[in-house]
C-alpha cells in the first residue's frame, strides 16, 4: 500500500469514526437534544465526505471559479483541467441548508416538548403522555 | 438498552473493518485521483466559456451557475423547503394574538458590560457590510445567496445576545416585516423562473439556447457584469434565507412566562 492510499484510507476511516458515533448517537441515547447534536454532527460528517470525493489529487488544485472575466481559451482549458470538482460543492450547499432547517424545526419542537412535558427524556415523555 | 449498545458497538466495529478494506482496495473509484467526473468538467468547461455560448450560464463562479442555471430547479424547490420549515417553526410557537407581547415591556435582563456592547456594535456594521458583499458578488467571486444570509443570520442573534431582543424590533428587524419579505423573495424567485415561458423559453433559462426563441437575459458587460438570472435571484435568496433566520431567532428569543401563560390556557379550555 503506498503512503498516499494509506493516508486517504485514514481520512475515511476517521470520518467513518465520526459517523458512528453519530448515529450511535442517534439510536442510543434517550436525550432529545443530544439526539439532534448527533444528527447536526451526522449531516456535517456527510457533507465533508462529499467534498472530499470531489478533490483533485494534483500539487496545485484551483477553486471552481474563473479568475478573469476576459479568459483566452487557453485560460480555460487550463481551469478546467486543474480546478476541483464543483458538483459536490453544489449539492453540500443545498444539504446544508436543509440540516440547518431540519436542525432549527427539531430544536422548537424540542423546547415544546420540555414546556408541555417538563423533560427531554423520551422514555419519560412516553409514560408521561396522556392518553386520550 | 446494555445488549442494544454492545450490539451496536459490535454492528459499527464490523462495518469499519470492511470500509477499510474496501477504501484499501480502491473501492470508492473516483476518491482523490488525478481527474473529476465529466459533468463536472463540463460545468467548469461551459460556465464561462464566452468563444461558445451554446452551453454557457454567463457566470465565472461555476458553483453558482450550477446552482441557479443548470440545477436551477432543485434550488427553488429547496429554497421552498428551507421556507416552509421555517412556516413550520412558527406554526409550532404560535400565539393567540392577546399573549403578544406589543407595547409590553419586557423584564430587565443582566445587562452585559460595555466591552461587549460595543464590540458587537463595530462587528453588527462589519457583518451587515460582509453579507450584503457575498450576495452582491456572489456571480462572480465565492459566495452567494445562502451564504450570505447564514452570515446575516448572526447580526440579529448577537444583538439580542448583547442587548434585548426589544432593540431588535426597534431597529425595524420585527417578524412581520421578515415574513413579508422573504414572502416577497420567493415570490421573486417564482416570477424570474416563469419569465422565459412568456417568450416560450424553458422554465429558469437564463440564456439563449438555439432550440428556444427566448433572447435570454441581459448579461452586462465585464465592468458590471450581471449574469442573466444569476444575480437577482442570489439577491433573492439572500433576502429568503437571512430573513428565515431573523424569524427564527426573533420568536426562540421570545420570553417564556408568554408561552407558560398560553401553553396553561388552552389546557384549562380543554
Amino acid at each position: 500500500m503506498q503512503l498516499e492510499t494509506a493516508l486517504i484510507t485514514y481520512l475515511y476511516a476517521a470520518l467513518f469514526v465520526v459517523f458512528s458515533i453519530a448515529v450511535y448517537g442517534v439510536v442510543i441515547k434517550p436525550n432529545i437534544l443530544k439526539k439532534i447534536i448527533a444528527l447536526s454532527i451526522l449531516g456535517d460528517t456527510v457533507n465533508t465526505i462529499i467534498i472530499l470525493l470531489g478533490y483533485r489529487a494534483i500539487a496545485k488544485p484551483l477553486p471552481p471559479i474563473l479568475p478573469t472575466l476576459n479568459p483566452t481559451k487557453e485560460s480555460i482549458e487550463y481551469f478546467f483541467k486543474t480546478s476541483v470538482d464543483p458538483i459536490p460543492q453544489v449539492l453540500v450547499i443545498t444539504a446544508i441548508v436543509i440540516n440547518m432547517a431540519v436542525t432549527a424545526l427539531l430544536a422548537f419542537l424540542a423546547i415544546q416538548v420540555y414546556r408541555l412535558y417538563g423533560t427531554l427524556d423520551y422514555r419519560k415523555v412516553l409514560k408521561l403522555r396522556r392518553w386520550s | 438498552m446494555r445488549s442494544v449498545k454492545i450490539g451496536f458497538i459490535l454492528l459499527a466495529s464490523i462495518a469499519f473493518l470492511l470500509v477499510l478494506i474496501f477504501i484499501g482496495y480502491g473501492a470508492l473509484g473516483f476518491s482523490p485521483k488525478e481527474s473529476i467526473r465529466s459533468l463536472g468538467e463540463f460545468i467548469l468547461k461551459e460556465s464561462y466559456n464566452i468563444y461558445d455560448r451554446k452551453w454557457w450560464a454567463a457566470s465565472p463562479e461555476a458553483v453558482n451557475a450550477a446552482l441557479w442555471d443548470y440545477r436551477g430547479l432543485d434550488t427553488v424547490y429547496e429554497t421552498t423547503v428551507f421556507y416552509l420549515a421555517v412556516i413550520g417553526c412558527v406554526t409550532v410557537f404560535r400565539l393567540s394574538g392577546k399573549h403578544e407581547t406589543k407595547g409590553k415591556r419586557e423584564e430587565k435582563g443582566y445587562a452585559l458590560t460595555v466591552v461587549v456592547r460595543t464590540v458587537s456594535k463595530i462587528i453588527f456594521a462589519a457583518i451587515i457590510l460582509i453579507a450584503a458583499v457575498i450576495a452582491l458578488h456572489g456571480h462572480v467571486t465565492p459566495g452567494g445567496g445562502f451564504q450570505a444570509g447564514s452570515a446575516f443570520a448572526i447580526a440579529p442573534l448577537m444583538l439580542i445576545a448583547a442587548f434585548s431582543r426589544e432593540l431588535v424590533e426597534k431597529l425595524g428587524l420585527k417578524v412581520e416585516l421578515s415574513h413579508a419579505l422573504k414572502s416577497v423573495a420567493l415570490l421573486t424567485i417564482a416570477l424570474i423562473a416563469l419569465v422565459p415561458l412568456a417568450y416560450s423559453g424553458f422554465i429558469l433559462q437564463n440564456q439563449f439556447k438555439p432550440w428556444s426563441t427566448f433572447p435570454g437575459f441581459p448579461v452586462g458587460s465585464t465592468a458590471a457584469l450581471i449574469s442573466g438570472t444569476i444575480f437577482p435571484l442570489n439577491v433573492a435568496e439572500f433576502l429568503n434565507v437571512a430573513m428565515g433566520f431573523l424569524t427564527i431567532f426573533l420568536i426562540i428569543s421570545l420570553p417564556e412566562h408568554v408561552f407558560k401563560k398560553e401553553i396553561g390556557e388552552s389546557q384549562h379550555a380543554t
